[in-house]
């Protein structure tokens, strides 16, 4: 997928000028920048949320997943529903559908709560639920706003571990905003830093395998991250 | 333990009521409670009483329902279309400032008595309804309706599963104070207007032969109306929100 020439204002203020990135397939590219520098509102040009005044995304996928940072649940529809809620507008049918959900519940360990409303969860379970519905959907592309922000460390680190097991089975291109630089190094294939107006402080791409990574040996990609950000 | 506190304060009022015609002990200012509960057990007995009270019913719920409908697809046009809700607010306010007896007695003057007070009923509960319905719709989580549109859901199942739901809790807060509100308008309304078969004018009539007992009676009456009409609306809420 690529962006080409993005231009993107809000009332006077300028977001994108002239942005243009290559995402790599069946990657994870990190996103980090101080707040306001447009993480976000690049993820919502990519989804289609906001249209941008001038630019073109290229090879995007129709069906997109998308992971924010409140979970975003529907509060009156149960776990079952809500990713039911999802998957109606697409090929599956209801039995595939019903299949689907039953077996992506068992991965992220809720089978027993299809039937809880999201007020009924923990704020984990509800972040399990929402990267559940990411990964049931249909789609080649993942968009991930800050989907570990707020939650407490051992929870973060529990939540992280799941994404990359449900990424291990199915590796769909993944772009992923945060400002937390342990993050970026935990999960990113390649790391983007950008500035105001959408200007590209680093790019950086990581040999190592998320699955086999070991976090220490990136100390020198961290440091310069630091000194940048 | 739900029960206790009403039944203690319902206790407490009608013991009051005791007091204080004891003291005043003058039936045509404050009559008797046990005068008055009689009075309503011989009204329940009439054919007129099952009359006035259809009639009044009908006119509740036949308005209420009007100025529903109307409401619900006022707001719906009014969040697609901002123009209409521009030209709508003044209107609605103007509406809303009205003086409750203006409406009335202008809307006697206008229709017949026994349409008078839809009429009235419509210009009153109307605004309310719409400008809680159109609050209702504009306050779904905007995030919620990004989320659905980055995953594509239909049209259809945002309808039904994220603004319906989200609209619920108010749409059904908003009927349960109108209802009570509009079975005590319309009352005032046929009082005025002289309304064949209603409660209003057997109100009136008690008042004219200086029966006060009947008239506390049909209060009486127009109490339990307004509670059954308000207890059916938080039963379908109930229903209709389990979540």
């Amino acid at each position: 997928m690529q962006l080409t020439n993005i231009y993107k204002k809000f009332d006077k203020k300028v977001v994108f000028e002239d942005f243009s990135m290559n995402f790599d397939e069946h990657k994870i590219t990190c996103i980090l920048g101080k707040s306001g520098c447009g993480k976000t509102t690049l993820l919502n040009i990519i989804a289609g949320v906001i249209t941008a005044e001038s630019g073109v995304v290229v090879g995007k996928s129709e069906k997109i997943s998308y992971i924010f940072q409140n979970q975003l649940l529907l509060k009156n529809l149960t776990v079952y529903k809500n990713l039911e809620y999802v998957l109606k507008n697409t090929v599956f049918s209801k039995e595939e559908i019903n299949k689907q959900i039953k077996a992506i519940l068992d991965k992220v360990q809720l089978s027993e709560y299809a039937k809880y409303y999201p007020k009924q969860l923990s704020g984990g379970m509800a972040q399990r639920v929402s990267l559940a519905r990411a990964f049931v959907y249909p789609s080649d592309l993942i968009l991930m706003d800050e989907p570990f922000k707020g939650l407490d460390v051992s929870l973060k680190k529990r939540i992280m571990n799941l994404f990359k097991d449900l990424y291990r089975d199915n590796s769909k291109t993944t772009i992923f905003v945060t400002h937390d630089i342990e993050e970026s190094l935990i999960l990113g294939d390649r790391i983007i830093v950008l500035d105001d107006g959408g200007k590209i402080l680093l790019d950086k791409k990581i040999a190592q395998s998320i699955f086999e990574r070991d976090i220490n040996s990136l100390a020198d990609l961290r440091a310069e991250i630091y000194n940048i950000i | 333990m739900n029960i206790v506190y009403p039944i203690i304060s319902l206790g407490l009022l009608v013991l009051v009521w005791f007091l204080v015609a004891k003291a005043v002990d003058i039936q045509l200012i404050v009559p008797r409670v046990g005068d008055t509960f009689s009075k309503l057990w011989r009204l329940l007995g009439e054919n007129s009483f099952y009359l006035a009270l259809g009639g009044t019913l009908w006119r509740s719920l036949l308005s209420f329902f009007i100025a529903l409908v109307l409401a619900i697809l006022l707001a719906i046009i009014s969040n697609f279309i901002p123009v209409i809700y521009k030209l709508l607010t003044p209107i609605v306010t103007i509406i809303r400032a009205i003086p409750t007896m203006s409406v009335i007695l202008l809307t006697i003057i206008w229709l017949n008595s026994d349409y008078s007070p839809l009429l009235i009923t419509l210009f009153i509960i109307f605004p309310i309804m719409y400008s809680n319905f159109y609050t209702g719709i504009t306050s779904v989580d905007s995030e919620l309706i990004e989320m659905s549109k980055a995953y594509n859901v239909r049209k259809k199942d945002m309808i039904f599963s994220l603004y319906l739901p989200n609209i619920a809790p108010s749409f059904f807060d908003t009927l349960q104070s109108a209802i009570s509100l509009n079975v005590k308008i319309i009352i005032s309304a046929e009082v005025l207007a002289q309304t064949k078969l209603s409660m209003g004018l057997m109100m009136k009539l008690s008042k004219g032969i200086l029966d006060t007992s009947e008239l506390l009676a049909w209060t009486i009456v127009a109490i339990l109306l307004s509670y059954f009409l308000e207890n059916v609306i938080i039963l379908i809420k109930k229903l209709v929100i389990r979540w």
